[in-house]
This record gives C-alpha cells, structure tokens and sequence, in this order.
C-alpha cells in the first residue's frame, strides 16, 4: 500500500475525492492504488462508449470518432473512503464483427456499464440482449449500471427516463443518464460504480478476514485446554 | 380377396351370397384384429431404466460408477426421448387414421347389410304374398306395385352394401396399408436414432468393461489376501492368548487383531510405518476417561482418528500431531498398565497399549519417527504440508489423499508425449548425439539432437546461443520445439557438425565414459569451434547466406542448420526479395516451425524490410494472432514505425484485423500496467491470449485461478478468498507463459 495513501486515513468516511485526471503517459506510472478494479464498458455500437471513456479518463471528446475495433483501454485512479481505486476500464466493440474474444472481455470484470443512446430506441431495445451476455460470461456478482448516453440530444430522445429507470430498477441495476459530448454526469457515473464495488468488495474482504482468523482461535483453544488437561492428572493422580 | 361384381346384386344367387359372408367375415376378422393392434400400440410402455439408472448413479460414492450410471441414464433417456417422439408420431400418424379408418369404413358395413338385409327379408316378403294370391285376387296388381318397390329399394342397397364392401376390401390394400408403413417408417427411424445414441457409448462401454475387469482381479486378488490375513490374525491372536497372560480381553474386531499382531506384519524398510488402536486419556472435569482412538504414523506426523466419528463433535476430527517437535516416553504415573505419553509442546497426550509388546513397539516407533524427523534437514513440512506450533485447524484435510501440486514443467497432452515419443525414435536418438549414451533425456532444442546429461551439462556451459537445452521428461514443449526436432535429430544435426568425422571414417573420440574434460573439448570443439564442419571454399561462402534464406523459404531446416554451421547470417537481408530476411519469409509463409526455429537462433525480431515493415508488421498486416503473440513475447517492439509511419496496430486497424489488433492492445496494456511484480492480478488477459491460439497448442489445463480484485499488499493475505467470486480458467498458467517465457 502506498504511504501516501495511508495519510489520507484522517478523511471522513465515504467522501470521494476524484483524481484529476492524468495525462496517458504518467497513468501507467500511477501504481499505487489500493484496489484495482476491472469494469467493462458494454452497448450496441454508436451508443459512446468511446466517448464516455474518453471523457472520463483524459477528458476529451471525438465528434468523429469511429467504431472501435477489437478492445480499448484506460485507466483513472480515484479515490473512495481514503482509498485508492484504479479502474482498469475495457472498452469493447459494439459491433459483432469487431469483436475477437468475448468471453475474455468480462473475465474477472466486477462492474459493467452497460450503455444506450436515449435518441436512439433500438440501443435500449438491445440492453436485454447485452444483459443476456454479461449474464453468460461475466461473474454473477457483476455490478452494472444502465447508463443512457447522449442526454444532450433532448430534442431527440426515444427512450423515456422514467422508463429506462423502471427497468433499471426491475432488472436489479442502477441507473444514470450521461452525456460524453456536455461532460455532465460522466464523473458520477464512474464515481457511482466504483464506490459500489468498493463498498461490496471491502465488506466482502473483512467477512473474509475473520474467516481467516477464525480457525486460528480455534487452535488456541486446544492449547489452553492442555495445560489445564496436565494440572487436573497431576491433581488426580 | 376378388372384389365382388355388381352383376351379382342382380342374379342374387347363392354362391354370390355366400361370396359376400365371406367378405363380411373377413372385414369383421379385420376390425377385431385392428382394434387389438390400436391396443397393443397404445400400450407400449416406457421403459423407466433410464430413470432408475439416473436415481442409482446419484447414490453412488464410486466416481466411476457413478459416471458410468449417469452416462448410461442420460443416453437412455436419450433414447426415451426418441420413443416418446415416435409414440407421439405413431399417434397421430397411425392410431388416428386407423381410428378413422374403423369409424368410417368398417362400422358403416354393419349399418349397410342391416338395411341391406330387411330389405332382402322385405322384398321376399313381399315375392311370398304376390305368389300366394290368388289368381283372381284383385290385390294381385298392388302386391305386384308392392313387390316392385321392394325389389327396386332392395336392388338399391344390395348394390350400396356390395360397393361398400369393395370399397373396405380396395382401401384395405392402400389406406390402411399405406398406415402400416408409416408405422414401421418411425420405428426404424426410432431404432436408427436408438442405435446412434448408443453407439457413441460403445467406446466408453468398452473402457469401462475393461476397468471392471481389473477391479474384478483386484477384487479377488484382494479376497485372497485379505482371507490369509484373517487367519494369520486369527492364529497370532490365539498363539498370544497362549504365550502372554498380560493380554486383556481383545473384542474380536478386526482392528484391535491388526493393532495385537503388529509383531508380525513385516516392518517397512526406510520411513516407519506403524498403525493401531491405543486408548487416549481424555480428562474432564470430574473424572478422566480412556478414549479409544486409532492411531498411525505417517511420515512424521501421528494421525488420531476416531472410530465411528460423530458429525459436528470436534474431539472426533481426525486430528496429526508433528513427532518431530514430540517427545516419547514410557509413563507409570497412570493407574493402567502399559501406558505411554507423547508430550508435543501444546500437551500431553496419554496413550495405553494393549499389552506390553505392543507398548514398547510403539514407543519404539515413535522413537524412531522423531529422530529420523529430527535428522532429516527438511525443513518443518513434510510432503507440502506446513504445521505451525503443533496441528493445523483442518489437519484432516492434509491427508485425504492430495496430490503435491504437480510441478508446472510437465508434457500434458497425450499427442504432445506422442510427438516426443516420435523424436526419440528418429535413426540416432537412441544415443547422445555427443558421446553415445544410451537414452538420452536431454535435449538441444536448437541443434535438434538428444543428449545425456553430462553432455547437457557442458551445452549449457556454452551459452543458449550455442545450445538450448531442455528435458525431454521435465520440461513444456512448444510443439513447434517438437517439429524442429523432428526434423533435425542426431543423425542429420551430426552430418553437419562431425561431417569431417563421418567422411574420414574415423572412429568418434568420445565414449560414454570419455572424462569430463575429454566431452568439455570435444563439445565446444564441435559446437563452437565448429571443427568437424566441413569447410567450405570461397564461392560457397558467398553464397551461404543465399543459401540459408532459401532454406528457410523451403521449410529445409537440415540445410538451414548447415548453412548457420557454416557463418550464414540468419539476418541477411535478400536484396532479391526487397531486403526481407529469413524471419519475414517464414512469417509471410505462415511457416510455424521455421519462425521458431530462427527465434531460436536469435535473429533479429525487429529487423526491417526496404519498406521498413519488421515481422510483426507483416503478422499484423495478416492478421496472424499467433505470430503476433509470439514476435511480441520474443521481445518484437510493437512501436516501430515502417517508411510510411505506420506501427503494426496501425496496420492491423486501417486493415480492420479486430484478432490482430486486440492482441497487439491487449499485450501493450498488459504490459504497460502488470509490470509491476506486486501486480498478480490478471483481468482476462491471459484468456484473451490464450483464446486465439490454435487448438494444437492449449495444452496446460491447470486450475489456477485468479482473483478478480486486486487487494493491494494491505489486503493481499486475504486475496485467495477475497470479494468477489473467482474462476478458475483453464489454460490459465499456460497463457502467463505465453505472455512471460521471454522474461
């Protein structure tokens, strides 16, 4: 663990402090971290999966970008209850033929977001086939959220949010609407995942620990007894 | 049966009546027969073997019987499926037609001769009055008008009943018929399917009968010993009873005859082995009781186990105890006889034999136990298993059998052994290719020949660059590494390198008991001065490294090696084919076993082509994932730029190679972010190599798993049971080599 991150503990618990982000070049030196997280990023193609990736790790945005071939990926620290979290952050083709290993893209993933475009009705349509697809490859504990992009296209909205949120809610996931091109809601959303694997994960680890522990007790039970095991014969006898 | 003739209906003779009785009969013979059929069809049971089968495997501890029964169950129901399939089908394609076919051809036949008969019966009536008149009889007229009727509505019928009756004799042939073979179409499609499900069975049917046959032998073999061991127990124990006048009264259990004869079961040679039943001091708080236990030594631990073990009690948990850290000694401080102690650091534990042989056997055991432990230098594990300050929690669990990891360098694939089994049968690798030892077990990959290994020994003094070596029986093989082999060998590799030997006759100057100094010189003679490799005059030399890349372009290994042993550049650049070298041509060529064979020689990954293109361009440029994967694990630079500025992701993205491209992005990122040691995380990567690979090469199953969050050293202890649920990936160690052999 990092010692900077140790000095940090005097922060209030649950307040999220969000690195700024850093250029490319140094994100890879950034090795000190106290959780590193692998979160996909999932969706039929177009949706900006790109985009929000790209706004999220070096805040840029591309009106031209084009279809992703194959995988992407990047990285951003930030940080959650004085913990250092890394998201390791797989940005995958949305289109079938651009794609080469799929089941490998959700191994060892702990969070998904799964994005629609709110203009473009046939993206949420899919959410379900995407869904079926983390629920073949990915863990069961996956955490994901709905994420409908490209808010700022008001004028062209398809999907409702009160019903994209219905659904969201039926299906066990948490939801937000974004924008990569207006910046607004792209932070909360990785915030948003991150602290609630943070928060499962840790409570997790600490269930874990004291499994740990536990049989060690155990032990010292058989050898506190035999002492006492010794004085009752040498009483006795 | 001959259709009837309406003509008939008009003479109205006998015979024709008769003729048509015996239609009648025949159609009625018919319904009958039919009706019993529709029965016996409907009753065909289902077989519930398959489901018994399924019950019987779930309750069975044997994991072959258990498999086998499971196997059997699911291809029987299998084939149930297929029997339901053709029941439904025979219900609605035979049952229902003929159904139909009863209700509406046969029963109208009954309806028609009823008519048919009252009006014959009528139409006779009636002929009998007309005849009985008298001729003056004025009626006569009304009777005769009567007659007509009746005779015109009895011809009517009589025809319809004999048309009906050759209608049923006519769709007998065709409909019902036609039915029939419908019938008999699904039960051979049935008995096809059948016979297709089971026969995929039948290899393993036949594996399985061979493995009953050797637990049958095994069982009898078994019997035999076991018999003659009773009655050796049986003796001994009345023999003692005899000679020793200490011995309590034994319960004729088998185990306390096996603890009461220890004498006589042979004594192992080398690690003490001694088991039996002893009866432990257990203290409560008021009064202290003798437990008995089963005790037996293995390897240096004590292992306590308890007869009948109840569930949940922990006392009853077969627990070890470290002899090691014990100390043995006789104790008469018990109010019983033949009483010892064994005192580990955490307790005393009491022990009572059952006589005084016995005792002493055992104290002698352990004894023995402990000093071998203590002079053994191992340290304090014993076969993989650590103990911290007396016994581990789950003790148990360390004895159940678990196999020590198996080492991660082992050939795993059947076809893989087959190949190596191939390059020791190659003319010559029955020798060391340097001093002729029989059988050799070593191996220079790059040379392609098979060594002793002290020969091995002295390639390994002269550098990779020289030799490779590798075990034949220890080590991962590539099967590329296996082609090379197979293609090179100690013959053709000895062609080239004691060529001056060979052509002068002369009789080789090593011997399998040559010194190690005499080998030392002979090798480094052969390998690095290259002494005995014909020479070459000056125009060959030229031409050497024309040579060479042609070679490599034909896939010509053996002359490739010569042209190396000779100075060829395995860099050389052909000015004839746009300044490729060698490595390019096998790699444009798709050429596995060439490409690994000049990584082998160490070329150069990273050399260029007049345009600039390295190999790993051009493996991009093909979307080659293989040689993607390996160039960069050969340490390629994925970052060089050819003459037009373009890296080889560039190439595989304006190409649209997505395997290319994800291979060459996820080897960067992986790179670029598990550097780190402290790193052991692994997010998919190695699958995602791994899952390009050819089939030929996944040969490492291994069940490493890998945890899906990282906890940073702070955590680190717990990360093998940590957060979030593991899985383990199949081929999982063999793609971390893939990606770190080169480190």
């Amino acid at each position: 663990m990092a010692p900077e991150s140790r000095s940090r503990k005097s922060r209030s618990c649950h307040q999220i402090h969000i690195l700024d982000p850093l250029p490319p070049s140094e994100m890879s030196r950034d090795d000190e971290y106290d959780y590193l997280f692998k979160v996909v990023l999932i969706g039929d193609s177009g949706v900006g999966k790109t985009n929000l990736l790209s706004r999220f790790t070096r805040n840029e945005f591309n009106l031209e970008s084009k279809s992703t071939i194959g995988v992407e990926f990047a990285t951003r620290s930030i940080q959650v209850d004085s913990k250092t979290i890394k998201a390791q952050i797989w940005d995958t083709a949305g289109q079938e033929r651009y794609r080469a290993i799929t089941s490998a893209y959700y191994r060892g993933a702990v969070g998904a977001l799964l994005v629609y475009d709110i203009a473009k009705h046939s993206t949420y349509e899919n959410v379900t086939r995407w869904l079926k697809e983390l629920r073949d490859h990915a863990d069961s504990n996956i955490v994901i959220m709905l994420v409908g992009n490209k808010s700022d296209l008001r004028h062209l909205r398809a999907v409702p949010t009160d019903e994209a949120k219905q659904f969201a809610a039926d299906n066990g996931l948490s939801f937000i609407e974004t924008s990569a091109l207006d910046s607004s809601n792209v932070e909360l959303s990785f915030q948003r995942i991150l602290t609630e694997i943070y928060r499962i994960v840790s409570n997790k680890a600490l269930e874990s620990s004291n499994d740990v522990i536990r049989p060690t007790g155990g032990e010292t039970i058989v050898v506190s007894q035999s002492p006492d095991d010794q004085n009752k014969g040498g009483k006795c006898c | 049966m001959p259709a009837l003739d309406l003509k008939g209906c008009v003479e109205d003779s006998p015979v024709f009546r008769r003729r048509i009785a015996a239609h009648e009969e025949s159609i009625s013979n018919f319904d009958s027969s039919l009706k019993s059929l529709a029965k016996l069809v409907r009753s065909q049971v289902d077989l519930s073997a398959a489901v018994e089968f399924a019950t019987i495997a779930q309750s069975q501890d044997d994991p072959i019987v258990g498999h086998a029964l499971e196997k059997f169950g699911k291809s029987l129901t299998e084939v149930e499926k297929c029997r339901n399939l053709m029941n439904t089908h025979i219900t609605t394609m035979f049952l229902e037609p003929l159904d139909q076919f009863i209700r509406n051809e046969l029963s109208p036949v009954k309806e028609l001769k009823k008519k048919f008969e009252k009006s014959s019966d009528e139409t006779d009536t009636s002929l009998a009055k007309l005849m009985s008149k008298k001729p003056k009889d004025l009626t006569i007229l009304e009777a005769a008008r009567d007659l007509a009727e009746n005779r015109r509505r009895f011809q009517t019928d009589y025809m319809e009943y004999v048309m009906k009756l050759n209608e049923v004799e006519a769709k007998k042939k065709f409909d019902f018929v036609e039915n029939i073979l419908g019938y008999m179409y699904n039960s051979s499609v049935f008995h096809h399917q059948g016979y297709e499900i089971l026969k995929d069975l039948e290899p393993y049917m036949r594996d399985l009968t061979g493995l009953l046959q050797d637990s049958r032998q095994r069982y009898s073999e078994e019997l035999v010993e076991s018999q003659s061991f009773q009655l050796q127990c049986v003796k001994t124990l009345i023999e003692n009873s005899h000679i020793s006048p200490d011995i309590r009264p034994a319960s004729p259990s088998m185990g306390s005859a096996r603890s009461s004869s220890s004498d006589m079961i042979p004594k192992a040679q080398g690690p003490v082995s001694k088991a039996g039943y002893l009866f432990e001091r257990k203290s409560g708080r008021m009064l202290q009781s003798w437990v008995r236990r089963y005790f037996s030594i293995d390897g240096e631990d004590l292992i306590v186990t308890t007869r009948n073990a109840k569930l949940g009690r922990d006392e009853d948990q077969p627990t070890s105890i470290n002899l090691r850290v014990c100390s043995i000694r006789i104790a008469d401080n018990y109010d019983r006889r033949f009483t010892f102690e064994i005192i580990s650091p955490s307790r005393v534990i009491a022990l009572q034999a059952e006589n005084e042989a016995d005792m002493l056997d055992w104290v002698n055991s352990l004894k023995m136990v402990n000093q071998l432990a203590l002079n053994s230098d191992k340290v304090l594990a014993s076969s993989f298993r650590i103990f911290g300050g007396g016994k581990k929690p789950h003790a148990a669990e360390n004895h159940t059998g678990k196999k020590p990891p198996v080492p991660f360098t082992e050939i795993s694939t059947e076809s893989d052994k087959e190949l190596i089994k191939r390059v020791r049968s190659l003319p010559g690798n029955n020798f060391c290719a340097d001093c002729s030892a029989a059988d050799p077990d070593w191996a220079s990959i790059n040379l392609g020949t098979l060594l002793c290994i002290e020969c091995s020994g002295i390639h390994r003094s002269l550098g990779v660059h020289v030799s490779k070596v590798r075990s034949v029986t220890l080590d991962k093989w590539e099967s590329e590494s296996i082609e090379i082999m197979l293609l090179l060998g100690n013959v053709k590799t000895n062609e080239i390198f004691e060529a001056k030997i060979n052509n002068e006759k002369q009789q080789k100057p090593l011997q399998p008991s040559s010194t190690r100094a005499e080998k030392d010189q002979f090798i480094t003679d052969k390998y690095v001065r290259r002494k005995y490799v014909l020479d070459s005059d000056e125009a060959e030399r030229e031409n050497v490294n024309k040579e060479f890349w042609a070679a490599i372009k034909d896939s010509n290994l053996h002359t490739a090696l010569r042209c190396l042993a000779l100075g060829a550049d395995i860099n050389y650049r052909n000015p004839d084919d746009n300044l490729r070298t060698a490595l390019h041509i096998a790699v444009l060529q798709e050429d596995v076993v060439a490409v690994e064979f000049l990584l082998q020689w160490f070329c150069d990954v990273d050399q260029g082509d007049a345009d600039g293109w390295t190999s790993l361009h051009h493996a991009a440029s093909e979307n080659n994932v293989r040689f993607v994967l390996t160039l960069l694990r050969r340490h390629g630079k994925p970052d060089v730029q050819n003459n037009e500025g373009k890296t080889p992701l560039g190439i595989a993205v304006d190409k649209q190679h997505v395997q290319a491209v994800t291979a060459l992005r996820l080897f960067a990122f992986d790179k670029q972010h598990n550097s780190s040691p402290a790193s052991s995380s692994d997010f998919g990567f190695r699958e995602a190599m791994s899952s390009f690979k050819s089939p030929r090469l996944e040969h490492r199953n291994s069940t490493a798993s890998h945890s899906a969050v990282d906890l940073r050293p702070g955590a680190a202890s717990n990360s093998d049971s940590s957060a979030v649920e593991k899985t383990s990936i199949l081929n999982d160690d063999q793609n971390s080599t893939l990606l770190r052999t080169s480190d």
